[in-house]
């Protein structure tokens, strides 16, 4: 089996010292910045209930619209609840978004990718439903889809996964369409190796290096677009807490408590940012020529 | 270049058919029954059945396709189930406010964008560089919608330069005009800048890199005529593919940015649309959006085909 991605890392290593991507954790500052945030946010996520301090969903009519305080650290929002417990437990739903998202599209865009590039007929008919699926602005189909399915996580999960497979598949078979080629692909072909296992084994594992690339592209695209969908009105219902709502909750009360709508977005800008940064420090490491570029 | 149009157009119509089949498909794929949902909770077995044959969900699958097809290809674009209003005359009266977010946000994205991306890209590795890549590195984090909370309550709120909510046609007040978009377009026009810088320094690193740029430096040409004789020329073609993206921004972002800014426009419409699941509405609209989409597509392949010959073989 001919995994390209192990020997590329080689590579770096070699230039170096230490495996590559220890070395990319030493040396690129903002990647290891990135995955610093990205861990800790995820930790957040885990001890939500123990970190919370108060329930997220507590009605307390009395401490309506409170500013920050010891108390309620980063205040209350108009039905008197918590916005610290709640930001706590929206990093839940952001990353099991998030990771859902980058995880099925990965499956699903490299199994379309690998079988769409390996076949002439099977392409041919899947660029054109591709093309028609480009066709759309994301965020635009995706509201129009969480509208029709009706808001719940698992529905923003399937729509965001949707709209971002067509990409990840164009990817993959553009791969494909070269890796097809290589002298091991004849060689497998030539001993005999059943069509299923020259798929799995040998084209498969080497799209690995941009499907996680593009993976990490879209996980921190995923996370904007729930929130973007929340904050609109019809992604994660209002009975969960998630950065989204929160913010979209918070803005009626702009000019009473700004508090409701900042700290939520902050924990939001910030692990996208960390997202990217980790997908930029992965581009750099498994794609050299593109270092500098996007 | 005839050739090549005719070709481009001719490729755009599939792609359009295959909107309008996905569009059409989507009161169909509505778990149970889309009038149903539309009626809300509280409805009797009468008003689910007054929608359905408002929807003409009631006829037979490929009736009701054809019916669909022949509307849009007239012009008619349904109407509101709830105000009973048609689409056409709803966007035609949401239009201006939309048009003029755009087109400025749009302007002012280029205008940020692409001139901090030639910079970047010149002074590469210096502060300027840092600069504009952390400026894009945000913009493109930051969610448009709490970006543009921040902007309200700076500028609206707290200081109460612009105002808060609301549009004012450039027909009736010009300078209530520009204070009512001046927010709404520095929203769009940061957000959507972000790609731009990206794509810009990206585009003319890779022209710096190139022999000419070298033999130009190496005759003794001055920095700046090697950037703008030289380094500007081949670079710009490469920018023009990147007004495609900033037209999926635009288009995204007019829906986000007119629900922070309460500004009556098409993008609001699609928010509230959605919110009341308005069928009827939700449908043309995305129509609607996806084809200016397919068309600032188009423009753009045409236009890069125009300047950069060798597209066209």
């Amino acid at each position: 089996m001919a995994v390209e991605v192990a020997g590329r890392l080689r590579q770096v290593a070699a230039a170096g010292q230490g495996i590559g991507l220890w070395r990319l954790i030493r040396t690129r500052t903002t990647f290891a910045a990135g995955a610093a945030i990205l861990i800790l946010v995820s930790l957040m996520a885990i001890i939500a209930p123990v970190i919370q301090r108060h329930d997220p969903q507590g009605l307390s009519p009395v401490d309506r619209v409170e500013p920050p305080s010891a108390q309620h650290w980063f205040g209350t929002d108009h039905l008197g609840r918590d916005v610290y417990a709640r930001t706590v437990h929206g990093a839940r739903i952001s990353l099991r978004v998030a990771a859902s998202v980058a995880l099925i599209v990965s499956i699903v865009g490299v199994t379309i990718g690998v079988v769409v590039g390996y076949n002439r007929i099977a392409d041919n008919i899947a660029m054109r439903l591709l093309d028609g699926m480009m066709a759309f602005p994301t965020l635009i189909l995706a509201l129009a889809l969480v509208a029709t399915l009706g808001s719940s996580l698992n529905n923003v999960i399937m729509v965001i996964c949707i709209v971002d497979t067509p990409g990840m598949v164009r990817i993959v078979r553009g791969m494909v369409l070269s890796l097809r080629e290589r002298p091991y692909v004849d060689a497998a072909r030539a001993i005999g190796t059943p069509l299923p296992m020259i798929l799995l084994r040998e084209i498969a594992p080497n799209t690995i290096a941009p499907v996680l690339v593009q993976s990490s592209v879209y996980f921190g695209s995923a996370i904007l677009t729930e929130s973007a969908l929340s904050f609109l009105g019809v992604g994660t219902p209002p009975y969960i807490p998630s950065w989204g709502n929160i913010i979209g909750q918070g803005r009626a009360y702009i000019q009473v408590g700004f508090w409701i709508a900042f700290f939520p977005g902050v924990f939001l800008a910030l692990t996208v940012l960390a997202a990217n940064l980790v997908g930029d420090g992965l581009r750099d490491l498994l794609d050299p020529r593109l270092r500098g570029a996007r | 270049m005839t050739g090549y149009i005719i070709k481009r157009v001719l490729a755009a119509i599939p792609i359009l058919v295959f909107v309008g089949l996905v569009t059409f498909s989507l009161v169909h794929i509505a778990p149970g029954d889309a009038a149903n949902i539309m009626a809300g909770d509280y409805a009797g077995p009468d008003d689910v059945k007054k929608i359905r044959a408002e929807l003409g969900l009631d006829k037979p699958l490929g009736r009701q396709f054809i019916d669909w097809v022949k509307r849009t290809a007239t012009g008619d674009l349904g109407r509101s189930i709830f105000s009973g209003q048609s689409v056409g005359k709803l966007v035609k009266q949401r239009l201006n406010p939309t048009l003029s977010l755009t087109v400025g946000g749009g302007l002012l994205a280029v205008l940020i964008g692409i001139p901090l991306g030639v910079v970047a890209a010149w002074k590469s590795n210096t502060i300027v560089d840092r600069v504009a890549q952390v400026f894009a590195a945000l913009g493109l984090a930051i969610p448009g919608f709490w970006l543009g909370f921040i902007l309200l309550w700076a500028f609206a709120v707290n200081w109460r330069i612009f105002p808060a909510i609301g549009f004012v046609s450039i027909f009736d007040d010009v300078g209530g005009f520009f204070r009512s978009i001046a927010l709404p377009c520095l929203l769009l026009g940061v957000t959507g800048s972000a790609v731009l810088v990206r794509m810009t320094r990206a585009s003319l690193l890779e022209v710096f890199r190139e022999d000419y740029i070298r033999t130009a430096r190496a005759k003794g040409l001055g920095e700046r005529a090697v950037l703008f004789r030289h380094g500007l020329r081949a670079g710009a073609i490469p920018i023009i593919t990147v007004v495609g993206f900033l037209a999926a921004g635009l288009l995204t972002g007019v829906v986000v940015t007119e629900t922070v800014f309460t500004i009556p426009g098409v993008g609001r419409l699609v928010a509230e649309a959605v919110q009341q699941r308005d069928f009827p509405i939700v449908q043309s609209l995305l129509m609607l959006l996806a084809s200016v989409y397919v068309l600032v597509n188009l423009l753009v392949d045409i236009a890069y085909a125009y300047v950069d010959p060798r597209v066209r073989l």
